[in-house]
């Protein structure tokens, strides 16, 4: 999950990460360990190294992640991809807004509703004069 | 030095001579160590995993710290310390779980396999238990620089007759598909443990040190 633009985190795996662009193709991360403040020690000392063996330049998962993100890249960068639009369509039409608990657009995780979330607010921030009309139009689209 | 030594064969002897100060111990002690660093490193290359599975001791810690820009009034805290976030912190069972994963042949950021060229170099045996470095939190001085904490393993550093505390340095070339190089470069600080057989050791206690802040590579796929 993002917190537009470049807050993530996992759910379940209490890690949060900052990506930082430092440039074309370049993009820098911060990788966080959150732990709660009154776990008991032994239940921090299993986040802290549980999280680090997962989702670190090291860890497990991330050393895959490192490579898919770095190949997809690649082939964004290829003449063929130029010349096609982004396709960010899956799930759509499946997103519900009248969650009882949740408020705004809830897609499942395999999906694309938060890209297309993500470009719609960006789009909307290149071609709107001023922060208030911003927020106006941004809680217009929530229920 | 001829074959005939006893030390030739007998490492525990060759260290209790070496620790008295024998120089030929010495020499033939860092020789042996050297040769078993080789030897890892050779089976890291030859992706045999397993093979240098079978160098590290039941026991293994194997940790390689977060490393920051400090100026010197922060110099003390450089690196990671334990509790917080380390590159790697890793047991026996950890580094079994990461070779499965390798066999699994799915491993994507290892498949194709990187090619890997482990350059160890600045051998530096410390047979006394403590390296000459204050800082290591492997044989290092207790009383040193890294934030008060008592340095694992200073406690028995002198009592265990049969380990031996080595620093080294290490230069990884990574190649990886076409085009990407990457370079790690660093120290260790061991604590090796002297065993029959004819590898002579095996790794007790790994403290490597990378020497980059933020890691420039896509990820860290290889061991040290």
């Amino acid at each position: 999950m993002t917190v537009f633009p470049t807050l993530s985190f996992l759910p379940g795996v209490q890690t949060l990460r900052v990506w930082h662009p430092r440039g074309p193709n370049e993009i820098e991360v911060w990788a966080l360990t959150l732990v709660f403040a009154d776990a008991p020690d032994d239940v921090k000392e299993d986040t802290r190294v549980g999280v680090l063996r997962s989702f670190s330049p090291g860890g497990v998962y991330e050393q895959d992640d490192g490579e898919n993100w770095v190949a997809i890249q690649d082939v964004l960068r290829g003449y063929r991809a130029r010349q096609t639009r982004l396709n960010t369509g899956m799930g759509r039409g499946h997103a519900r807004r009248d969650d009882p608990d949740y408020p705004g657009v809830i897609g499942n995780v395999y999906g694309e509703e938060a890209a297309r979330g993500f470009y719609d607010h960006w789009g909307k921030m290149l071609v709107t004069d001023d922060w208030n009309s911003l927020y106006a139009s941004e809680t217009a689209t929530r229920r | 030095m001829t074959s005939e030594s006893p030390w030739a064969n007998d490492l525990a002897a060759c260290l209790k001579s070496a620790t008295a100060g024998d120089a030929i111990a010495r020499m033939l002690l860092h020789h042996r160590v050297e040769q078993f660093y080789f030897l890892e490193a050779a089976r890291l290359d030859a992706r045999d995993y397993r093979g240098w599975f079978a160098l590290l001791a039941d026991d293994l810690t194997y940790r390689m710290p977060l490393r920051f820009n400090r100026t010197a009034r922060e110099r003390s805290h450089e690196f990671s310390r334990p509790g917080e976030s380390f590159l790697f912190d890793e047991d026996k069972a950890s580094i079994d779980r990461r070779i499965k994963r390798l066999e699994t042949g799915m491993a994507w950021a290892e498949e194709p396999p990187s090619r890997t060229r482990h350059a160890i170099s600045n051998v530096r045996v410390h047979p006394s238990g403590l390296s000459a470095n204050a800082d290591d939190p492997i044989g290092g001085n207790p009383s040193g620089t890294n934030g008060g904490l008592e340095p694992a393993g200073a406690a028995d550093a002198q009592s265990s007759g049969d380990t031996v505390v080595v620093t080294s340095y290490f230069h990884v070339y990574r190649s990886r598909l076409e085009r990407q190089v990457d370079q790690l470069v660093g120290e260790r600080t061991d604590r090796l443990r002297i065993v029959t057989g004819e590898t002579g050791f095996e790794v007790v206690e790994r403290y490597a040190v990378l020497d980059q802040a933020t890691v420039l590579a896509n990820n860290l796929s290889m061991f040290f």
